[in-house]
């Protein structure tokens, strides 16, 4: 059990040997663990004093005043206008730390109301933003059309629709989505939807030029959606093969906001694209409580050939062994991922993909799928991403040395 | 920061994937007495978001904090999980305690340890997990459980706010226990079904001999006695493993009232071929026939174990081998007996017509008790 050294943390007056005992005990484990490739051993213990600290409990920025807002509820529990509060701001805290654990928060918070025949659309709003945040997109698509249908002006209802669609690779809803959305959020974020849904249906190279004007001249973009828009131009610059622009994109969007976890994997992403492991590597490493940087971790270490890739490789086997346990495994692609890159199992890397492109369609999702059909020595395995990519006229420069291998193999 | 009104949740893999969602750790182990062991481990996070474990608010949960509110999370935890026992017999709710505290690291961090005691009263053959922890403050909470019959190989099942509830069978572990479970219960229902048996029987009793000048007769040889045993219990079983199988699959459904009070008769008209054998001349056609009512009613017995988590295939075939394994069991005891006795007129002319008239007289009150019970 590696990850015991960061969360238990160490107190004044235990002994060195203690110390050494907690350094090598986690070691043991995590040898024994990878030789006989079950996962780590623990066993319950009983601390050594009172003042030992067991856990830290996050405080959430986001979270400020839901105290006041969580009493307020408990004095009247009908009180929809503070339980809609409360529940966005649970959702804000699970987007900025990347904790489920808030959306679950969020959905306890609006039960009341969900559970009654009749919630309102702004509630069954909140809990689709809920059911796509857990990967739950036809749950989250049937929330988001029936409280649209009730209430078409809520802006946030037909974004979440954009991106639920999206993902689900329905191009047309998508689009038309983003259309509705307009003028009901800021122009930025229209235009943003707008254009994620084009770069990815043979309008790539317009679309980006479109956002890229918009970026440079617009003054009032809000911060939030400004990152989210210089994400998307960092993909789709990238799409192109536009590695530079991508990473000028990267580092705007960086620069707004730090902490965005999603643009420090990308980040990570380019910097391993571009054969610099290590950079990658310094980096994640304050991030490795968390498991997209620790797929990424082990990815750089071994391109770094890096002494700690084995323990990073190990820790984000134990995470996923535990994530699978759950009833709803929401991790398919970056588990193929991993399995692909780190483990060299293209076997098991393809089965994985498979599964996960049914429920998500992203370039993303073509890439490991892709991946993993050539490297299994099996590349018509992914038959069903090349229809999909000819029939949106998908373009991406990152899918096309798999496609051009079909080319030639079908020539 | 200056954020818009709107939630920008909008890209996608970043949210699961850097943390694990709240899960708590369940396993229970139920013994063939009914007492229950086990422990559950409930993440640091969800007892504080749950109860309230950091008293001095410094965003630090010690060892201290942890043990002082040992009753309080205790009371919680227990009235939140409710665990049902069943057999035959009926259903009892499991006493629940913990005493003792532990702490355990998983991947996502400090975990508390309850140990779990109980006992169920019975001796089980499924437990019913009512898992109700966290999803009043924490609606994608789970319960991961790890439920062991005895030294049974686990069964995993998760329970959340959607399905708060899960039957559990003692046989649902592997395949081979659940064939062994249902071959149990086979042998037993057979040697407990007593118009099964009766009915069996009633067509045995003149295996061992001849109806030969309006009387029965003594048969010279073992050999015939076997093969008109043989196509009698041959017969029984092809037809009542076709009716178990139908209805067990749901391609037949008759309604139980029905079924019983046709076996009942099936029992009175057996025992009424041996005191008019002439109208009766080939008793294997009639065991074929009547093999088709008694597979029903071994298929409503099934249904009262239960078939959900089990592998339908495995139950059936176990359960039906069971049953054919008791009455080969009453066979080899009943006929070689009956052979030896066979020349004597105690057999031929008081056991076989007296017992017949006795059956005859069971199976009518049977078949007015079980008709009436449809009115």
């Amino acid at each position: 059990m590696p990850m015991t050294t960061s969360c238990r943390a160490t107190t004044k007056g235990r002994g060195i040997l203690n110390q050494l005992r907690r350094l090598t005990l986690p070691g043991l484990f995590l040898f024994l663990g990878g030789a006989f490739g079950g996962h780590a051993v623990a066993a319950p213990y009983t601390p050594e004093s009172d003042d030992q600290i067991l856990q830290r409990l996050p405080t959430p920025e986001a979270l400020e005043g839901a105290d006041a807002l969580q009493q307020r509820l408990a004095n009247a529990p009908r009180d929809l206008d503070t339980a809609e509060r409360l529940a966005r701001l649970y959702i804000q805290a699970a987007q900025r730390e990347g904790d489920p654990r808030y959306l679950g928060y969020a959905s306890a918070t609006l039960a009341p109301w969900l559970e009654s025949a009749d919630a309102p659309p702004t509630v069954q709003v909140l809990a689709a933003t809920i059911a796509q945040g857990e990967h739950r997109f036809t749950q989250a698509r049937h929330l988001l059309r029936q409280a649209l249908k009730e209430n078409p002006r809520l802006g946030q209802g037909w974004l979440t629709l954009a991106v639920v669609t999206q993902v689900q690779g329905q191009y047309p809803d998508s689009l038309d989505a983003c259309r509705n959305a307009a003028n009901l959020v800021p122009t930025g974020a229209t235009l943003t939807c707008q254009a994620s849904v084009l770069a990815l249906s043979g309008q790539l190279v317009p679309a980006y030029t479109k956002l890229q004007r918009y970026a440079s001249a617009a003054t009032d973009t809000p911060d939030d959606v400004a990152v989210w828009m210089q994400t998307r131009l960092a993909e789709m610059a990238w799409q192109q093969g536009a590695r530079q622009a991508a990473l000028t994109h990267i580092e705007a969007g960086r620069n707004i906001d730090r902490d965005d976890r999603y643009l420090r994997n990308l980040y990570a992403d380019w910097l391993i694209a571009e054969s610099r492991p290590g950079a990658a590597i310094a980096l994640l490493k304050p991030h490795a409580d968390q498991d997209g940087a620790l797929l990424r971790l082990a990815i750089a270490g071994i391109a770094a050939e890096d002494r700690r890739a084995d323990l990073w490789a190990q820790q984000f086997r134990d995470r996923m062994a535990a994530a699978q346990r759950s009833a709803e495994f929401a991790h398919l692609r970056e588990l193929a991922r991993f399995k692909l890159t780190v483990e060299q199992d293209p076997e098991a890397a393809l089965d994985l993909a498979r599964d996960n492109w049914r429920s998500q369609k992203e370039p993303a999702d073509m890439h490991v799928y892709l991946a993993a059909a050539q490297a299994a020595g099996d590349p018509s395995a992914a038959q069903d991403v090349r229809d999909f990519i000819l029939e949106n006229d998908l373009q991406d420069a990152r899918l096309a040395p798999f496609l051009d291998h079909r080319a030639e193999a079908g020539s | 920061m200056i954020r818009s009104a709107i939630l920008l949740l909008l890209l996608i893999p970043a949210l699961a994937l850097a943390h694990k969602p709240s899960d708590s750790y369940l396993s229970l182990t139920v013994e063939d007495g009914g007492t229950l062991s086990g422990q559950w481990d409930i993440a640091l996070r969800d007892l504080e978001r749950a109860v309230g474990v950091d008293q001095n608010r410094d965003a630090v949960i010690t060892w201290g904090e942890l043990k002082a509110r040992r009753a309080e999370l205790r009371d919680h935890i227990l009235s939140r999980l409710t665990v049902t026992a069943g057999n035959e017999d009926g259903e009892r709710v499991c006493t629940l305690d913990s005493t003792g505290l532990k702490v355990d690291d998983h991947v996502d961090g400090a975990y508390a340890v309850f140990p779990l005691s109980g006992d169920c009263g019975l001796s089980p053959l499924s437990l019913t997990l009512n898992y109700r922890l966290l999803f009043d403050r924490d609606a994608s909470h789970q319960g991961l459980v790890d439920v062991r019959f005895g030294d049974q190989t686990g069964q995993a099942v998760a329970l959340s706010n959607q399905h708060r509830e899960q039957t559990l069978r003692r046989d649902g572990g592997n395949g081979l226990a659940a064939l062994a479970t249902f071959f149990r219960q086979g042998v037993h229902h057979i040697l407990i079904g007593y118009d099964h048996i009766l009915f069996l029987l009633t067509l045995l009793f003149p295996a061992v001999l001849v109806w030969r000048q309006g009387a029965w007769q003594p048969k010279e040889s073992m050999r015939e006695a076997l093969v008109t045993t043989l196509g009698i219990v041959t017969a029984f079983t092809v037809t009542h493993s076709l009716t178990l199988a139908l209805a067990s699959l749901g391609l037949v459904n008759l309604p139980s009232w029905l079924v019983e009070s046709a076996i009942a008769i099936t029992v009175g008209l057996g025992a009424l071929s041996n005191l008019v054998p002439r109208y009766f001349p080939r008793r294997w056609v009639m065991a074929l026939v009547f093999g088709l009512i008694h597979g029903l009613g071994f298929a409503a017995v099934l249904s009262d174990l239960g078939l959900e988590g089990g592998s339908l295939v495995l139950t059936l075939l176990g359960f039906n081998l069971g049953v054919e394994a008791g009455q080969a069991l009453i066979v080899l005891i009943f006929v070689p007996a009956a052979f030896l006795v066979r020349r004597t007129a105690a057999y031929r002319r008081w056991f076989v017509p007296i017992g017949s008239i006795a059956i005859i007289a069971v199976a009518s009150v049977w078949a007015v008790e079980r008709l009436g019970g449809a009115w």
